[in-house]
């Protein structure tokens, strides 16, 4: 009788105990990223995601995201890639269109059209390709038509913000 | 009308005064029903399609996790609202759920919070838990549009509904969502650099990698081993996906999604 109630009452324990554990992380983790590709992952073929993005592996395609990406230092892009934002630390041989901003470290490779609405550039990047800004105005003036932008046109009329940006860069239109 | 499925066990040995309290709570709460006793063998699709026939609507199982997700699997196609008294030494799943233990889960049922959860489709069989794949040499195909394999030797993976990554026992990480009608694949590769400063205190295993989807081929050369909520098989192909079909579970207030 006496071990009957025992093993019930551990069998409480245990519940109680795991709960404790349980509560707080699963709060903490939701907003969190939604698609990540691992440094000892392959992956072939295009890849889309409707979340954020993570790639510290290969992965040979298209990789297109409508949210934010980020490629770390190691990772391989052997195709094109789309986002709402990037930030590139790895090497991607392919052209890169991103919506809004693309950040591109000290140790970021890029072969290949690049087109962003804003681009930064850390000293160390190497970047071999058109760089263009599609809805950039160029000009003085708020009448001035939006044009685009390549990376020639804009070292011609450099402000003191675009040189301090690009310098250091490895930029080859 | 309910219908309270016992598991086998509860009955005899220390949990007998645990039903005993069950049972009393629910004739307070007027929960009473028709008692069904599952025997090892029994087939709980043709009991509860006997049932509905009766104009049975809601089934509570009363035992642990393996009974609860025995039912859940071969009856996701039942039209019923299933409900769970956890009892027993297996019940982990019940913290997602927001289930206390014992006769305190009576509450839960009389409250009826009533959600619709996901389930899986592994081959033709049907999972609510989850699906673990140990540590093998497989390649995936995910939603015909890209394949993906290890750079190194294996790798781990499972895809998680009801219960965490079976290879880290406290959810850390990430939080298993089984409403979202959606599927995530995590895949744990074995480290596949060659490092000579590799250190043998060093974790074997690379970064996790999670990639959601909605349809999934694993396949290996060989047969491997698979644990679809936690009853092993072995295949050389396996195809997961998102059943047509939900189950309507009764959920507590604290569940963890």
């Amino acid at each position: 009788m006496f071990k009957k109630t025992k093993d019930e009452e551990k069998a409480k324990e245990e519940f109680l105990e795991s709960k404790i554990d349980l509560s707080s992380p699963v709060e903490e983790t939701k907003n969190e990223i939604e698609t990540i590709v691992g440094p000892s992952v392959e992956i072939e073929g295009d890849f889309s995601s409707k979340g954020n993005m993570v790639v510290q592996g290969i992965v040979a395609g298209n990789v297109k995201t409508i949210k934010d990406l980020r490629v770390e230092e190691g990772a391989k892009i052997l195709a094109s890639v789309k986002a709402a934002n990037a930030k590139i630390s790895g090497e991607i041989s392919g052209n890169v269109k991103i919506k809004e901003t693309l950040e591109l470290t000290a140790s970021a490779i890029v072969v290949g059209d690049v087109e962003a609405s804003m681009l930064i550039v850390e000293g160390g990047a190497v970047l071999h390709g058109k760089c263009s800004m599609p809805g950039a105005h160029v000009g003085a003036g708020k009448n001035a038509k939006p044009t685009k932008v390549t990376a020639r046109t804009r070292t011609r009329q450099t402000t003191p913000d675009v040189d301090q940006e690009i310098e250091g860069a490895t930029v080859a239109a | 009308m309910y219908i309270y499925l016992y598991d086998a066990f509860v009955k005899k040995g220390p949990y007998a005064r645990v039903i005993k309290s069950i049972e009393n709570r629910l004739t307070d709460l007027e929960l009473t029903g028709k008692v069904v006793k599952l025997a090892q063998f029994s087939n709980p699709k043709g009991i509860l399609y006997d049932e509905t026939r009766n104009g049975a609507k809601t089934v509570i199982v009363v035992g642990d996790e393996t009974t609860f997700s025995r039912v859940l699997t071969r009856c996701a196609d039942v039209d019923m609202v299933f409900g769970w008294i956890p009892v027993g030494r297996n019940i982990a799943m019940s913290h997602q759920l927001g289930i206390p233990y014992g006769a305190e889960a009576c509450q839960t049922v009389s409250a009826r919070r009533v959600l619709d959860l996901d389930v899986l489709k592994v081959n033709d069989r049907y999972a609510i838990a989850e699906l673990h794949i140990p540590m093998s040499k497989v390649w995936m195909a995910m939603d015909g549009k890209y394949a993906m394999g290890p750079t190194g030797d294996a790798l781990e993976l499972a895809v998680c509904n009801l219960r965490s990554l079976p290879w880290c026992k406290k959810p850390r990480g990430r939080a298993v969502t089984p409403a979202d009608q959606g599927l995530e694949v995590f895949v744990r590769p074995m480290d596949g650099s060659k490092s000579k400063r590799k250190k043998f205190w060093k974790d074997p295993f690379a970064p996790l990698t999670v990639l959601p989807f909605s349809r999934m081929t694993v396949y290996g050369k060989k047969p491997f081993e698979l644990f679809i909520d936690g009853q092993r098989s072995k295949e050389t192909r396996v195809e997961v996906r998102l059943a047509p079909d939900r189950v309507r579970v009764i959920a507590g207030r604290n569940r963890s999604f």
